[in-house]
């Protein structure tokens, strides 16, 4: 896998080569964080491909001193919190948003229903409200250090650690009472 | 309970349509290539436009101190226009549509 170092000298050097490197290292982890957030495959692909033509044309805007990581997830979430907005009829979601409606695991022929662990894991995670599954989402699935995190959801280290613990608690009271 | 969440890391019901990510990959990289053709193209049409602009604004200044006509009129905007050649003229249409296109 190519390293955030290789990537950067890539797209400096020839924009069409780095970015067959940028997308092998990041279209997975790009693909699963905006699905965990919008949940059907279609708007996920969308969103996706939304993210990685913004990632092409504003690299000339990307700052070296900051992680590559933060700066691609914060393009993939705006873009996720965008889709999950014009479903509100608003430009973007706020952050704070819980509109229980948005944030369901609906019918979707590539959601494996079967595994009732896995599903009952993701309604945990859906019912919090958006920067609480982003913050959760992005540190125990993604790995990403709370410094990263914050420069994804523009908040402050202090903020996400609180988030990510308040989010921990809600889903494990989830998985308590309904089981 | 928090050591199950722990057990379940990275565990999820969602799956994707059989070679999703190769497809898109490919996709994705023709997307790229032709948004940066595109890209290329504006550049030469905005460098293009911004020289006939130039010559038009003065051949306007030109017009004025010449002619001696009224000032500022938008009938000497017009007819400065149209002593351009047909290509410049396009051209500079081009420019201002790429102007708007630029700011919205």
């Amino acid at each position: 896998m190519p390293t955030d170092h290789e990537i950067i000298s890539a797209m400096k050097k020839n924009p069409n080569e780095g970015m067959g490197l940028l997308m092998k290292a990041y279209m997975k982890p790009v693909y699963w964080h905006i699905r965990r957030l919008v949940v059907a495959h279609a708007d996920a692909q969308d969103a996706m491909q939304e993210t990685f033509v913004r990632v092409f044309r504003s690299f000339s805007q990307y700052n070296e001193k900051q992680s590559l990581t933060a700066w691609i997830f914060r393009i993939a979430t705006n873009e996720a919190l965008r889709l999950l907005g014009k479903r509100k009829g608003k430009t973007e979601l706020p952050l704070d948003d819980t509109s229980e409606d948005l944030f369901d695991l609906k019918a979707d022929a590539y959601v494996d229903y079967s595994d009732a662990e896995a599903v009952k894991l993701q309604k945990a995670i859906l019912s919090l409200p958006a920067k609480q599954q982003i913050a959760f989402n992005l540190r125990y699935y993604d790995d990403l250090s709370y410094e990263d995190i914050a420069l994804v959801t523009g908040s402050t280290e202090a903020n996400v650690k609180a988030n990510y613990h308040y989010a921990k608690e809600k889903i494990v009271n989830y998985l308590k009472t309904n089981d | 309970m928090e050591n199950e969440l722990e057990k379940m890391k990275k565990s999820m019901p969602y799956t994707v349509p059989e070679g999703f990510f190769d497809e898109m990959e490919k996709r994705l990289m023709q997307e790229v290539a032709t948004k940066k053709k595109k890209t290329t193209g504006r550049k030469v049409v905005l460098w293009t436009s911004l020289a006939v602009a130039a010559s038009l604004a003065l051949l306007l200044v030109l017009h004025q101190r010449l002619a001696k006509t009224e000032e500022g009129s938008f009938e000497q905007v017009e007819m400065a226009f149209n002593q351009l050649s047909d290509a410049d003229q396009q051209l500079l249409l081009e420019y201002f549509d790429e102007m708007y296109y630029l700011d919205n």
